[in-house]
């Protein structure tokens, strides 16, 4: 019985888990022996021949290197930017009624939509162009990514935002004043009282970030389509490329790759959170 | 854990229910008989001359078929009539109602319709009268006639007059008129006596079918809607939203007055009720349903522009043996041979499938659905659903060539080459390591009309581009009926081997020379600037099969076969010569065979057609020469016309040929031809050599940033550079460096 | 000196997320022709000749064309609704269930699986797409609707946000409730529940998001375009058909703004409750 009991989770989770792996794990494990594959029609066995010429491939080096630099950036920037303006706004959140709606709102746009006007924004003749007095496509140049980064930002800082401010709010307000009668400052609490507490959030506003950060690549092909400026050629042009190409098995063996990457991270850092959240208590 | 079982099931149920309700597709039919077929004209007349005519009515006042049509190639409108004799077939006669239209001086005829409440016919056209429009020509003017005690025709309310403008589809009881006008697409009501019009009924109308007292209307916008109006009251009954595939349809009542068939380019349909699911009779798929062409409905045979739609009780309604074919878009070429093929086998079965179908007023661009269309077959390709036949224009043929995609079909070719000899040339376009991948069965020409200088001795690029510098004023080569990134496309394949290295990298230098020179010589904005006079050119033929096209014109045995050759030659040269000496091609109606398709013999057997068919039929001239099909033993058609267009030529009238493309009357100039001329242009095209476009993706990129420098946003350099940074980039992507 | 700061940047973010959407509006009220010619033309106005093109006057042609002339975009927006909706609630009960699962009766391996499923979140579209459509045909379900709201429902977002949400519910708390005899049923439906209404209704909110803009899927999944949602829709616009397209932006956006407004207060709630250690 009591074997069984240490079961009793699975249980819940079994509905979940069967659409899940319908859907997702089994596609994905078919994916993980595509990389091993070639042939379209017929599939050959290679072994690792596909992630030796993934490694050596140029076109893979530069999305690699393009996404992890605006991929992590954004989240970077995502997280201190979050966390930055939720200590600013903070004291007078309450006061700002309806703040939260104002916040939130740049995700409900659609992406669809927006297009238009990031084009006439960052476009040869655009709103940026003409306020710095030059005539360059920001969409096309190697300043490129600072405008990608820009839209990631516009999007989600408010998020970020809210769900740091929303954990803000909740702390215990006696840490805070035994810190300011010892004469602590206010950068002095906040790096020093409220940002260890935070620590927990921020692991999970991590993982958000890297989520929505991932959907702009949509956008990059609506507005430049399959073949952008090379600076801003990301990992997804590279794998929808290659699937236009009929080589499915460099997208699955770049995917994988991306994944264990990803996974590594995210374990490593959810270890480092739990270490850290224990060391705190 | 019993207490949480009651959960469980919830969560159980829920998910079962979900799963279970998919509307999965239903199950084929059992083994049915019958279905329509598409079969040829049935109005076959003994004039061969009759180059095109109009049906507009069908019944007469004994309540017999009578079909009236108009003549209107001829200088003077004719109208002749035609009636059903026992075994089924029209036959000419001459009627009372057709007699009586030849005298009434009626030009165009838009209208003949039956009251049968009053069994009177009235008849809608236009008629020449005094009054002269700016260029002093005659003006017709409208007007409604009565067919009276059987054979007088006679004008009634001049009134009318003055409300008509052109009517086209008309319906008349009790001495009441519905029109629909055309232009305006308004639905209005008039009373014939008086001519005065009694109501407006509605707007935005495409067609309307009278059934009983109810009138059913078509809107077609984005979305096709079939709504149900009560005559008497104006009220509206009941709307519904018709499918996608029935969009840009048009309607006829059954027979019975029981229901209406719709008849869109998918096929038609039956619906008996407004809000119920159309249910459909015949699958457009395979056949020629042209877009808005007024269907009649005779005897349970559709007459539709002139074709007619026959039922066969003894075909089983799905037959056995399946080929697919897939085109990306809707090909009426390939449509008319998988016709042909299914009339001569009708116990196979030819799937057609267009990946991205033109489905009205879409807003998408072409380069949009084109993409999305290949997502979706490459998506079919690797999940093993690989169709039989591929018609490959608009893919990727390089790379199902690489990745194994086609299947080889030198041995098909072999054995159709004999009869063929022009083949063997053309398939070399698709051919690597002694394999043939796949076969263009047509070809498309680009002209140039200009200066001799530029185009005697071969087309140059530079030099071209050089004098145009020195002299921006003037315009001295015009490529017609090319756009720019057309333009861009085939010069780049045209100096493919001067522009990117062996290795595949772009030359840089080369190409920013290369865009600076094409923006020289892009036609100017002002098309009055363009200098016309001078002798055209083709840069762009692709060859062999032009060769072929010419030896038809020399060799045709009869008008349709002159024709069709003219036809092909049409868009590529107007008169004259031709100088160049590089050519150029646009392969287009690229078929291939897949892997798949090559364990398919039907699929085989179905190439093998398409290849013997030395060409794919062309809609337009099969519509247009419905009349002059039947060939006759040694008659020397092409003379006989011949002198007779050399005479209308001398008389400098020219030849002026109606034609139905998409679906809309235009008139075709078609300029004579001489033997001499087709023999120069043989020798001359024997000598030059095919030459392979450039990667689509390539030229897809030069063309963008070509376009953004034409525009302005960049300077050569910078779109030479952008355009090496691609190309790299896309071949380190891909693999192909 | 903070508070002026602290005004500023609410400022700065207020206006940040208000100039796009009266972009939007502004042109959403502009008529298709002169849509078009601005458009198509855009090397000869400004960006402020473009919006504040003068004369200007409020023309509700778009309007017109999207819900009474043409109603193709309205179709599409049901479209859109009708597969959203099943997602959003199939996902909410599926991964309510699960994230309970996940967080309070850990079982062996619960770790290592959940982490399965934040990779899964994260995975784009394409990697799985042709094992994923070979599925779907099996199943019958291609050019269906349910090819896209079954794999939808199934979605690991959820489950992520709301197991994080659950791990803050005191275990003594329920283990307590447990003493008392209630049944994981009853804590779930009469303590779990209750407790997170707001974080569901967040959860949803972000779900119904993701799904509304989609794009890849119906085109690749559906067959007529007539079934395509909304979404798929406005990513076909360029400023060559551009026609109506401000105007069914706008009524793109009512849906989720509106749900923004609601669900706001809760918004906050949830985040509060999502630290509740």
């Amino acid at each position: 019985m009591n074997k069984l009991k240490k079961w009793k989770g699975l249980l819940w989770v079994l509905p979940s888990l069967a659409g899940v792996s319908l859907f997702y794990i089994c596609p994905f494990v078919q994916g993980m022996w595509y990389c091993f594959t070639t042939g379209v029609t017929k599939r050959q066995f290679t072994g690792m021949k596909n992630f030796v010429s993934l490694f050596h491939n140029n076109a893979y080096q530069l999305a690699v290197k393009n996404t992890t630099l605006i991929i992590g950036a954004s989240v970077l920037l995502l997280c201190l930017l979050g966390l930055i303006l939720a200590l600013i706004l903070e004291k007078n959140f309450k006061k700002y009624k309806g703040l939260q709606f104002w916040l939130l709102l740049p995700m409900a746009v659609p992406a669809a939509s927006l297009l238009l006007l990031w084009k006439d924004l960052f476009e040869q003749g655009g709103l940026l162009g003409s306020c710095l007095g030059v005539r360059t496509d920001f969409l096309s140049c190697n300043e490129t990514p600072l405008v990608i980064i820009g839209m990631i930002l516009w999007k989600n800082t408010g998020y970020n935002v809210l769900l740091v401010l929303s954990s803000l709010m909740l702390l215990p307000p006696e840490y805070e004043e035994a810190a300011r009668l010892e004469g602590a400052g206010s950068w002095q609490v906040a790096r020093f009282v409220k940002i260890p507490q935070l620590v927990p959030m921020l692991f999970f506003t991590v993982i958000i970030s890297i989520y929505n950060s991932f959907k702009i690549s949509r956008e990059i092909y609506l507005l430049k389509g399959e073949y952008p400026h090379k600076s801003i050629y990301l990992l997804q042009h590279y794998m929808s490329n290659n699937f236009l190409g009929l080589n499915y098995e460099m997208l699955t063996t770049a995917a994988f790759t991306l994944y264990t990457v990803i996974f590594i991270l995210i374990f490593m850092g959810a270890r480092w959170q739990q270490h850290y959240t224990e060391q705190m208590l | 854990m019993m207490k949480y079982k009651k959960w469980w099931l919830v969560a159980l149920g829920i998910s079962l229910v979900l799963t279970g309700c998919q509307p999965g597709q239903k199950a084929q039919k059992e083994v049915a008989m019958g279905r329509y077929l598409e079969e040829s004209l049935c109005f076959q007349g003994e004039d061969d001359s009759v180059q095109s005519y109009q049906r507009v009515y069908f019944e007469n006042l004994k309540g017999e078929a009578e079909a009236i049509e108009q003549d209107f190639a001829r200088e003077k409108d004719i109208f002749r009539c035609w009636q059903k004799d026992q075994d089924g077939t029209w036959k000419q006669a001459d009627t009372a109602l057709s007699n009586a239209l030849n005298q009434s001086g009626l030009t165009a005829v838009t209208a003949v319709e039956k009251d049968k409440t009053l069994n009177k016919i009235y008849v809608i056209g236009f008629k020449y009268n005094a009054a002269q429009n700016s260029m002093g020509e005659p003006m017709g003017m409208p007007c409604i006639l009565e067919m009276k005690e059987g054979a007088v025709l006679q004008e009634i309310s001049t009134e009318f007059n003055k409300e008509v403008p052109t009517k086209f589809i008309v319906h008349i009881s009790n001495g009441k008129m519905i029109t629909l006008d055309t232009e305006g697409d308004s639905l209005k009501e008039y009373d014939i006596e008086s001519g005065r019009k009694i109501r407006e009924m509605a707007e935005d109308v495409k067609d309307f079918v009278v059934l009983q007292d109810k009138l059913y209307l078509l809107k077609n916008g984005k979305n096709t809607l079939l709504q149900c109006y009560d005559i008497a009251s104006g009220e509206k009954e009941n709307e519904s939203q018709l499918p996608d595939e029935i969009r840009l349809s048009n309607m006829v009542a059954a027979e019975d007055q029981k229901g209406v068939y719709l008849v869109s380019q998918s096929g038609i349909y039956y619906l008996q009720q407004v809000g119920q699911i159309p249910e459909k009779v015949l699958d457009g798929n395979l056949c020629n349903l042209p877009q808005y062409s007024r269907p009649q409905l005779c005897q349970g045979i559709f007459y539709i522009d002139q074709l007619q739609y026959v039922y066969h009780q003894e075909l089983p309604t799905v037959p056995d043996r399946k080929v697919t074919i897939v085109t990306v878009e809707d090909n009426y070429s390939l449509k008319q041979l998988v016709a042909r093929y299914r009339k001569e086998n009708p116990e196979s079965s030819i799937e057609y499938i267009t990946m991205a179908p033109y489905v009205g007023e879409s807003d998408k661009t072409n380069a949009q659905r084109n993409s999305e269309a290949v997502q979706k077959l490459n998506t079919q390709i690797m999940t093993g659903a690989v169709p039989d036949i591929l018609l490959l224009d608009d893919l990727p043929v390089d790379t199902y060539i690489e990745k194994n995609v086609l299947g080889d079909i030198s041995e098909l070719i072999t054995e159709t080459e004999k009869d063929n000899s022009y083949y063997e040339q053309l398939i070399n376009a698709y051919e690597k390591e002694g394999k043939i991948y796949a076969v263009p069965l047509g070809f498309k020409i680009f002209k140039a009309v200009g200066e001799k200088t530029f185009l005697k001795e071969g087309f140059d690029l530079s030099k071209l581009a050089a004098y145009q510098r020195q002299h921006p004023d003037e315009q001295a080569v015009q490529f017609s009926e090319m756009e720019t990134g057309e333009l861009v496309k085939l010069m780049s394949s045209f100096y493919k081997d001067k522009l990117i290295h062996e290795n595949g990298s772009v030359d840089q230098k080369t190409m920013k020379a290369f865009l600076e020179d094409i923006k020289a010589v892009l036609p100017s904005q002002d098309p009055n600037a363009c200098n016309y006079e001078g002798e055209p050119v083709i840069i762009a033929a692709q060859k062999k099969q032009l060769k072929a096209a010419l030896k038809e014109i020399s060799t045709a045995q009869d008008l349709q076969e002159l024709f069709y050759a003219r036809e092909q030659m049409r868009d590529g040269m107007i008169t004259s010569h031709i100088a160049g000496k590089d050519a150029c091609l646009q392969p287009i109606q690229i078929m291939g065979l897949s892997i798949k398709g090559t364990k398919n013999e039907e699929a085989k057997k179905f190439m093998q057609y398409a290849l013997t068919q030395k060409r794919f039929n062309n809609k337009d001239l099969y519509f247009f020469y419905g009349l002059s099909v039947e060939k006759k033993e040694n008659t020397t058609y092409l003379s006989g016309q011949q002198k007779d267009y050399n005479d209308m030529m001398e008389k400098d009238e020219g030849v002026i040929l109606p034609t139905i493309k998409d679906g809309i009357l235009t008139n075709v100039y078609l300029h004579d031809w001489y033997t001499e001329e087709t023999e120069t242009y043989l020798k001359q095209l024997e000598q030059e050599q095919v030459i392979r476009p450039v990667n689509e993706k390539v030229a897809e990129i030069i063309q963008q940033e070509a376009a953004s420098y034409f525009e302005g946003s960049t300077t050569s350099q910078q779109a030479a550079e952008a355009i090496k940074e691609k190309i790299d980039l896309y071949l380190s992507e891909q693999n192909l460096k | 000196m903070k508070k002026i700061l602290s005004w500023l940047s609410a400022g700065l973010m207020i206006s940040g997320a208000v100039i796009p959407i009266f972009y939007i509006v502004l042109h959403s009220l502009k008529g298709q022709a002169l849509i078009k010619e601005i458009y198509t033309h855009k090397s000869m106005y400004t960006i402020w000749q473009r919006m504040f093109i003068k004369p200007f006057y409020v023309n509700l042609d778009q309007y017109y064309e999207v819900f009474l002339k043409t109603p193709g975009i309205l179709y599409m927006f049901w479209n859109s609704m009708s597969i959203v909706l099943p997602v959003v609630v199939g996902q909410g009960i599926l991964a309510f269930l699960a994230a309970y699962g996940f967080s309070q009766l850990k079982f062996p391996g619960s770790e290592t699986l959940f982490f399965l499923y934040i990779v899964i979140m994260l995975m784009p579209f394409q990697v799985t797409m042709v094992p994923h459509y070979m599925m779907l045909r099996q199943l019958k379900l291609l050019n269906t609707r349910w090819a896209l709201i079954l794999p939808g429902m199934f979605n690991t977002f959820s489950v992520f946000f709301l197991k994080q949400f659950m791990e803050s519910i005191g275990r003594n708390y329920l283990e307590e409730a447990r003493l008392l005899g209630a049944g994981e049923g009853q804590i779930l439906r009469y303590i779990i529940l209750p407790m997170s209404k707001p974080v569901i209704l967040s959860v949803i909110l972000f779900v119904f998001m993701d799904y509304w803009s989609m794009v890849e899927q119906p085109v690749l999944f559906l067959k007529t375009e007539a079934a395509y949602p909304l979404s798929a829709y406005l990513g076909t616009i360029t400023t060559e058909n551009i026609g109506a397209g401000f105007a069914g932006s706008v009524l793109y956006m009512v849906v989720p703004v509106w749900m923004a407004v609601y669900a706001r207060e809760d918004l906050v709630e949830s985040f509060k409750m999502t630290n509740l250690k």
